[in-house]
């Protein structure tokens, strides 16, 4: 990680076109991020927080109604520069059955690099690589609609992949996905972050997930409520659950026994981290 | 005797091709009267199969639906009436919404029944309070609604047919923490107020804990589990290979108990846990 | 069930069928088509057999599933059939009852139409069963690029069909779904008269169209997202290049239509 910035946004609003007269509230009120390079970002909020506007604006899908975001210094709100912006940040969306495009995996994956015109020879290399890194090489030939929600969330990473995007930002890839295809969904993210050195920001609302990232934004109705590391941010739990959030339950319960009197540490997110505090601090490790 | 009774019932895809699959295989197990069941399974572990059967949508290849101790497909009458008996709300229920309004898309259920105009109207008028919407909503066109405002009209569309069994497909799906737990809670609250027999699909045993009084565990078509909450969330090796998790309180209640620490292990909300290590803290003596 | 159809399915494969460029799969199975319609007697239909059966031979899809693709067609084939056998009174009578005459030449004709439709349909869902759609869709295109020079937006086109093949399962499977949940409501979709059936319909349709409209404009953003605007030049990760298998299979095509000819010419035509 360095501290060269990827996605800044100076102080962005944004409101969604209304369909009468009265115009709607906005959706994100100036707000100011700094995404740097090869951080794994996740940003919680509730529906309608705000949260999954931020992807859009990230690449140019959407413009900011006031304010300006940069990706790597250019200025999305440059018509000229759309494309070597998309070819920065990628997005997957929440529902994997609406951003297949074609009917065999493989093909799906090179539907980018086609629309760059990259020469074959290299698409083919690009596509077999990006399937390799999300663990799909081998249902290639698959047709996308038999793959399970997990499998398929998998391949349209693979389609950010291919076009060599150095940041890829996830719209709540997860929420339609039962406990196993989430799981191997933040396997391949994590891999992108840890081993390839992508720059990943995960838009979601489990905290488990949550957890497992460099630094926490929590957004609450447009605003930016909470930024740090996933400790900092999750021992604020009264700005959480105002947000309509929950702290994950091995937080809430230390969080639950300190208030009564018990010796644990800050900021535990996770069983485990529970466990041990917990154990270490009736062994008398901790007592005053 | 059972309200629901399932007894020795398969089903498979595709019969008589190169294709055929047991969906479903030999499937055992009865549901009393006024009690919440989870049925939990990961995708494709034939749970949305299944309840598919309880009101007759589906035809099981063997075995039977017993309703009230009836075959439910004993006549065509009787397959038709299963529906009204029991109310099945599919997952993602609000693609469902097709009324110009939300009081109409409600009545839906209620009209088919025929019952009359009065009846309906007290009917949706109870569904739409279960489900928390203002009388102010009933005029609103339902496809201008929230997400989860239009989950709960949805929701409201099943209850509406007052059913003795009310089934639901993965109420929470996709909703954020919040929108999970008023879900979770409406449908507690309507099973308390009706004393109805509820059924709730779901991946996630988070959600179900709290809320059944049994779990029934499905795996590759089959009822891997069949007990109560505490009972199934004590094989945590065997649900994790079928794709499931526990809740985080489960599994530190375990860990701690493996310890040595004396804990009772069926408590699975954060505040119920806390009490208990309270409890335990006071009394061992620390 | 609408899933059981096979016709235009794609059954992956390396075999020398698969492996031939889709432009020149296109105009050979055009060719072989028009060589079934210049058929004129049994000699020359046989000829037309057996490249039938040795090119599925060849494509390594079972004979089982082929046939059972065709079982929707069957009906079709039949009718067309027997039609044939009232309508042709050549040759000798074989029953004359009431209005009805069979004649062999009735039943010849009846015979030749039916493997001639047989026919037609093999050579036809071969090529589907051994090109993926998107390789399909791509190789019409191409073929179909001189257009481009009249303004047809042959890409944008190909790119809709594409589209709307990905789409068909997902929204098979998406009518099921809505279908059964309005069933699960009381909704009665199988009995009544016409007017009472066409409006059950409704709660099926709507819901279908509005999803349909949330799924397209998703997928139009996704697409975005991808750097596609509608006018980019693309390149294709699948290079069409044509290799002597081509050559070979143009070669086979054009034997056939000389042998048919001369068949024709020297053995009389019976239809």
């Amino acid at each position: 990680m360095n501290n060269e910035s990827l996605i800044r946004f100076c102080d962005v609003s944004y409101r969604y076109e209304s369909d009468n007269e009265t115009p709607l509230p906005l959706a994100i009120k100036n707000i100011n991020i700094d995404i740097k390079k090869g951080e794994f970002v996740a940003i919680l909020g509730h529906n309608g927080s705000g949260k999954s506007t931020l992807a859009k604006l990230s690449n140019a899908i959407i413009l900011p109604e006031s304010g300006n975001v940069f990706v790597e210094g250019m200025d999305t709100a440059d018509e000229k520069l759309e494309y070597d912006i998309r070819q920065k940040v990628g997005v997957v969306f929440q529902n994997p059955d609406n951003q297949i495009v074609a009917t065999i995996v493989e093909e799906d994956v090179a539907f980018g690099p086609e629309n760059l015109g990259i020469e074959p020879a290299e698409i083919r290399q690009r596509v077999d690589d990006a399937l390799k890194s999300v663990g799909m090489y081998e249902y290639r030939l698959h047709e996308p609609h038999k793959l399970s929600g997990g499998q398929k969330q998998r391949v349209a990473i693979a389609g950010v992949m291919a076009m060599q995007t150095d940041c890829i930002v996830l719209d709540e890839p997860t929420a339609m996905l039962d406990p196993k295809g989430r799981e191997e969904v933040m396997k391949s993210m994590l891999r992108l972050n840890k081993e390839m050195g992508k720059t990943v920001v995960l838009i979601t609302h489990y905290m488990d997930e949550a957890v497992k990232a460099d630094r926490v934004i929590v957004m609450n109705s447009g605003n930016v409520v909470l930024d740090g590391t996933p400790r900092e941010v999750f021992s604020h739990e009264e700005i959480i659950e105002n947000a309509g959030l929950e702290l994950p339950d091995s937080s809430k319960l230390a969080l639950k026994l300190k208030k009564n009197g018990v010796n644990l540490p800050d900021g535990i997110l996770t069983p485990d981290e529970f466990i041990e505090a917990f154990k270490f601090s009736l062994s008398g490790g901790a007592s005053h | 005797m059972s309200i629901l009774e399932i007894k020795n019932l398969s089903y498979k895809y595709g019969v008589g091709t190169p294709f055929e699959i047991a969906a479903l295989d030999n499937i055992n197990f009865s549901v009393e009267k006024g009690e919440m069941v989870a049925i939990i399974g990961h995708t494709g572990s034939g749970k949305s199969t299944l309840i598919q059967h309880f009101n007759a949508l589906l035809k099981a290849s063997e075995g039977q639906v017993l309703l009230d101790g009836k075959d439910i497909n004993e006549s065509r009458e009787s397959a038709h009436k299963a529906r009204f008996r029991v109310g099945l709300c599919f997952q993602y229920p609000e693609y469902q919404l097709f009324e110009s309004t939300v009081y109409k898309d409600i009545a839906f259920g209620p009209t088919n029944m025929g019952l009359d105009k009065a009846e309906i109207d007290r009917r949706v008028r109870k569904a739409a309070e279960f489900v928390g919407l203002k009388e102010s909503m009933f005029e609103k066109s339902p496809f201008d609604l929230s997400g989860g405002e239009k989950r709960r009209v949805a929701i409201a569309g099943v209850m509406a047919m007052e059913p003795e069994i009310l089934i639901m497909d993965e109420p929470a799906a996709g909703l954020d923490p919040r929108g999970r737990r008023v879900i979770l809670d409406l449908i507690r609250n309507y099973r308390e107020k009706t004393g109805s027999t509820v059924i709730i699909v779901s991946h996630s045993m988070e959600d179900v804990a709290s809320v059944a009084d049994r779990i029934i565990v499905l795996n590759k078509g089959k009822v891997a589990f069949n007990d109560t909450v505490d009972a199934v969330f004590s094989h945590e090796s065997e649900l994790r290979e079928m794709g499931l998790n526990i809740p985080q309180i489960t599994k530190i209640f375990s860990e701690l108990k493996k310890f040595g620490f004396n804990l009772s292990t069926d408590v699975y909300t954060v505040d119920d846990a806390a009490e208990e290590i309270l409890r335990y803290l006071h009394k061992g003596g620390n | 069930m609408i899933k059981d159809i096979t016709i235009g399915q794609y059954f992956p494969g390396d075999s020398f069928i698969h492996k031939l460029d889709a432009r020149a799969k296109l105009i050979v199975v055009f060719l072989a088509l028009v060589e079934i319609f210049l058929c004129k007697n049994f000699l020359s239909l046989a000829l037309i057999v057996i490249f039938a059966i040795v090119s599925v031979a060849i494509s390594k899809i079972s004979f089982k599933v082929v046939f059972k693709g065709m079982k929707m067609i069957y009906f079709i084939i039949v009718l067309t059939s027997v039609l044939q056998i009232f309508y042709n009174d050549e040759g000798t009578v074989l029953l004359d009852w009431w209005k009805l005459k069979i004649t062999t030449g009735g039943i010849f004709t009846a015979i030749f139409m039916a493997i001639r439709i047989i026919c037609l349909i093999l050579v036809s869902s071969l090529l589907t069963y051994t090109t993926s759609p998107t390789t399909l869709t791509d190789g019409i295109s191409r073929l179909l690029s001189p257009l481009n020079k009249i303004k047809v937006p042959v890409d944008t086109l190909a790119m809709m069909m594409t589209i709307a093949l990905r789409f068909i399962p997902t929204l098979i499977e998406e009518i099921d779904k809505i279908m059964n949940a309005q069933k699960a409501r009381g909704a009665d979709l199988d009995s009544g008269n016409l007017v009472q059936r066409a409006k059950a319909l409704v709660p099926i349709f709507i819901p279908l169209f509005v999803n349909s409209f949330r799924r397209a404009y998703e997928l139009a953003f996704a697409m975005e997202c991808r750097c596609y605007n509608g006018n980019n030049k693309r390149t294709r990760m699948k290079q069409m290049k044509f290799s002597w298998r081509d050559v070979v299979a143009f070669g086979i095509i054009a034997v056939m239509l000389a042998g048919i000819i001369l068949l024709n010419h020297f053995f009389g035509a019976v239809i």
